[in-house]
């Protein structure tokens, strides 16, 4: 049942013109379960089961990237769990803390891409006859969580 | 992350930061952020931090984030749990 919102959500990807392209060389897709950090420049660089949310490198997945900076890279999941929202707000209600709210601009998550970022085709939805290809996000991709898993789709 | 945080070793999308008596938590889901904190001098530093290095918008006392509805309710009464036992809202 849930494989039609997959494939709206890869007819949508498709609308947002994520390219499927031939990898340039030197240039390494990135695996699309995955999330980096880069502590030499703070900024998270977010990949997660095909979800890329916030980009700042000016290039993705050089040669020298999976070589060297690998080590640098852990990781993770990109959600807080359910249950630790939960305890902390048990935590807020009784010890009355105070408590805000911050939004992450959104222009950030919708904008168009300047860098350069390759991605596998999600597993599963590879495109038939051209497997080889690569995606070329335009856009960050986010809003939808791969199944790790995809069963065979009629 | 810096500032002070501390990530959570079974969540790492949560992070404390404690400073004497003081504690604040980040809550990160996505692009949403929620900031529990027992003193909002602390609380409207790591704002002013926040919003400093990253693009971001104060939102101030949550209304509505990630799907919940948040109420604040006087102390006398604890939740609108008591108040509204059979509501089919919660």
């Amino acid at each position: 049942m849930w494989a039609r919102g997959d494939r709206a959500c890869m007819a949508s990807m498709r609308w947002r013109r994520h390219y499927l392209m031939h990898s340039p060389s030197g240039i390494y897709p990135l695996p699309v379960e995955f999330w980096l950090t880069f502590p030499e420049r703070g900024v998270l660089t977010c990949y997660e089961f095909g979800m890329l949310r916030s980009l700042l490198l000016d290039k993705v997945a050089p040669k020298q990237f999976h070589d060297k900076e690998m080590e640098g890279l852990r990781t993770f999941s990109p959600v807080s769990k359910k249950d630790s929202l939960r305890i902390i707000m048990a935590l807020v209600a009784h010890f009355y803390l105070e408590l805000h709210q911050m939004d992450v601009k959104t222009a950030f998550l919708n904008g168009e891409l300047q860098e350069e970022v390759y991605m596998d085709q999600p597993f599963g939805f590879s495109q038939e006859g051209s497997e080889h290809l690569v995606c070329r996000l335009r856009k960050s991709i986010y809003g939808r969580v791969f199944p790790s898993v995809v069963p065979q789709i009629p | 992350m810096t500032f002070g945080f501390k990530e959570n070793t079974v969540d790492q999308c949560i992070y404390l930061k404690v400073s004497g008596s003081k504690f604040l938590f980040l809550v990160l889901y996505v692009d949403d952020i929620l900031l529990a904190s027992s003193d909002l001098g602390l609380l409207h530093d790591t704002k002013a931090f926040l919003i400093r290095n990253f693009e971001m918008k104060d939102m101030g006392e949550p209304h509505m984030s990630l799907a919940l509805r948040f109420t604040k309710t006087s102390p006398e009464v604890s939740s609108d749990y008591l108040r509204r036992p059979k509501s089919k809202k919660y």
